[in-house]
């Protein structure tokens, strides 16, 4: 653990609410982006991130230091996105959908491409877009694996100790994972009419 | 080897993590069995498609201040004792030990003078934002202000865009709906077929939302960004007019020709090197025939010709229609 990112712990520990906004600061980032990643779209990515960093907020006093701060916070983050799914199951909720509604006109889910522009962009764009669609059918265990391993890129130990399983479990389940949304981009391929 | 070992090894091959005997096998297998080659195939497609979304988000303007506000909500309901005496993790500190026996029996005495001075709960570190007048009180619309200090002369320009309502305005979602060649806008955002949305969320009364907003201009000419804001019920449009990277800036600046506002306000900015954000909605070619030192001055002059609001804010000019239409969902 670097000496700067302790001391923030510390003092937050201490319960220094200056120390919880140079924390927030400091990882809001890489919160937002797994947010937005197990998500894919801004409204949930902003809820799930902020409720991390509540739960964090609260808890801060539980981490011990047995893992790196980023390990945990991101095991927060998996955490909260995987309990709203639990709300959900007793309280349905239509959301989840491949679109944003706002009053006025749909806004279609995408990826943030900063320089659109060849036939080459429109496409790799088109491949992102069954692909998110393929991801939003996975079970949201699968999609929290998959975006772990393929899209934050961490390592195998890692995922384990973010999930909390043995390492043989997040390589198997993994495996399952990408099975499924193989089959589900094959499928949503086929109804596009690739 | 049969179909299922290879599928079951797919994952690993891609990821290089077979042994190179077995990766020769493996191979020989793909080569010969159309299925699988397929599944392979499919298999890269998929990875090179997640590889791609890779691409990371900028966060919110005001995600900060959202998170910061909801935990200190929360805080009251936390056990005071726990929240500002007692740390989470027991210290071995010796003096700080004897600090915590000392603010715990300060907490006995929580009545004397003392006590508001030493055992205060320490605030949030206020977030600055800066807040500007409204132009259209009465109505609930709007601002949309540029402030920050703009380089938009060079190749790089970077301006803070404000939301900034008097009503609550709910959902809402800006848009930045038009370039001009030669500007690019490097603020990330969702690429839509209408723009790229900028920012979405709920926009309240009195909470101003601040865009940062990061420009590159890689054609001396003046250049423009149209800004679009959807809210429930209404749309609202903003042009920024930003100059060329060659303002021409002579003692005495003649504006002569039949120019509409903007296109008026277009050549100040190009010959004053200055930054203007209009709102106007009626534009009717005019003749405009101005000798001016200043670009305060050729914009006073012309909002007085034409009935327009004006104001700065930084080294922005900002101009308005003087009286907003009724119905702003007509305005295109």
């Amino acid at each position: 653990m670097q000496p700067d990112e302790k001391r923030i712990i510390e003092r937050c520990q201490r319960g220094d609410r200056a120390a919880f906004n140079d924390l927030v600061l400091k990882y809001e980032k890489q919160v937002y982006n797994l947010a937005y990643r197990l998500t894919g779209n801004y409204d949930d990515a902003n809820d799930v991130a902020s409720d991390a960093f509540l739960r964090v907020f609260n808890s801060i006093g539980k981490f011990r230091g047995d893992s790196a701060f980023s390990t945990w916070l991101y095991r927060i983050v998996t955490n909260v996105f995987l309990d709203r799914r639990k709300r959900r199951l007793t309280h349905p909720h239509v959301s989840l959908e491949a679109e944003m509604t706002l009053e006025e006109g749909d806004l279609p889910r995408q990826i943030e491409d900063p320089a659109p522009g060849p036939e080459v962009e429109a496409e790799k764009r088109e491949l992102r877009r069954v692909l998110q669609a393929a991801i939003n059918e996975l079970p949201e265990f699968q999609r929290v694996i998959i975006t772990l391993y393929h899209l934050q890129e961490l390592p195998y130990d890692e995922i384990s100790e973010i999930l909390q399983m043995p390492l043989g479990t997040v390589k198997s389940r993994l495996n399952r994972a990408r099975k499924a949304l193989r089959e589900r981009l094959a499928s949503q391929k086929e109804l596009y009419g690739e | 080897m049969t179909c299922d070992v290879a599928l079951e090894s797919l994952n690993d091959y891609l990821d290089d993590a077979v042994a190179p005997p077995f990766r020769v096998v493996l191979e020989h297998h793909f080569h010969g069995c159309s299925d699988c080659a397929q599944e392979l195939a499919l298999a890269r497609e998929m990875n090179a498609g997640l590889a791609a979304m890779r691409v990371p988000q900028s966060v919110p303007a005001d995600f900060r201040a959202r998170v910061l506000a909801r935990a200190a909500a929360e805080a009251p309901a936390r056990s005071w004792l726990h929240r500002y005496i007692i740390p989470a993790q027991p210290t071995r500190n010796p003096l700080l030990r004897a600090g915590i026996a000392v603010a715990a029996l300060t907490l006995l005495f929580s009545r004397t003078p003392f006590y508001g001075k030493l055992m205060g709960p320490p605030d949030f570190v206020e977030l600055p934002h800066q807040r500007v007048a409204s132009a259209y009180p009465s109505d609930g619309r709007p601002e949309l202000l540029f402030d920050g200090t703009p380089d938009a002369t060079g190749s790089r320009g970077e301006l803070n865009l404000i939301l900034q309502p008097s009503a609550d305005l709910g959902k809402s979602k800006l848009t930045l709906e038009r370039m001009t060649d030669g500007l690019a806008c490097d603020t990330a955002g969702i690429v839509t077929d209408q723009g790229k949305v900028l920012w979405q969320g709920a926009l309240a009364a009195d909470a101003p939302v601040t865009i940062p907003l990061h420009f590159r201009v890689t054609q001396p000419r003046p250049q423009r960004a149209l800004f679009l804001l959807e809210t429930d019920h209404k749309t609202y449009r903003r042009l920024l007019i930003l100059p060329s990277d060659r303002p021409q800036q002579s003692p005495e600046t003649p504006l002569r020709g039949a120019w509409t506002s903007t296109e008026a306000l277009e050549r100040i900015a190009d010959r004053f090197g200055v930054v203007v954000s209009t709102d106007l909605t009626h534009q009717r070619s005019r003749v405009t025939d101005l000798s001016v030192k200043a670009p305060g001055r050729a914009i006073q002059s012309l909002a007085t010709e034409r009935g327009l609001q004006w104001k700065t804010s930084h080294r922005i000019y900002n101009v308005y229609d003087a009286t907003p239409p009724r119905n702003l969902t007509d305005r295109k």
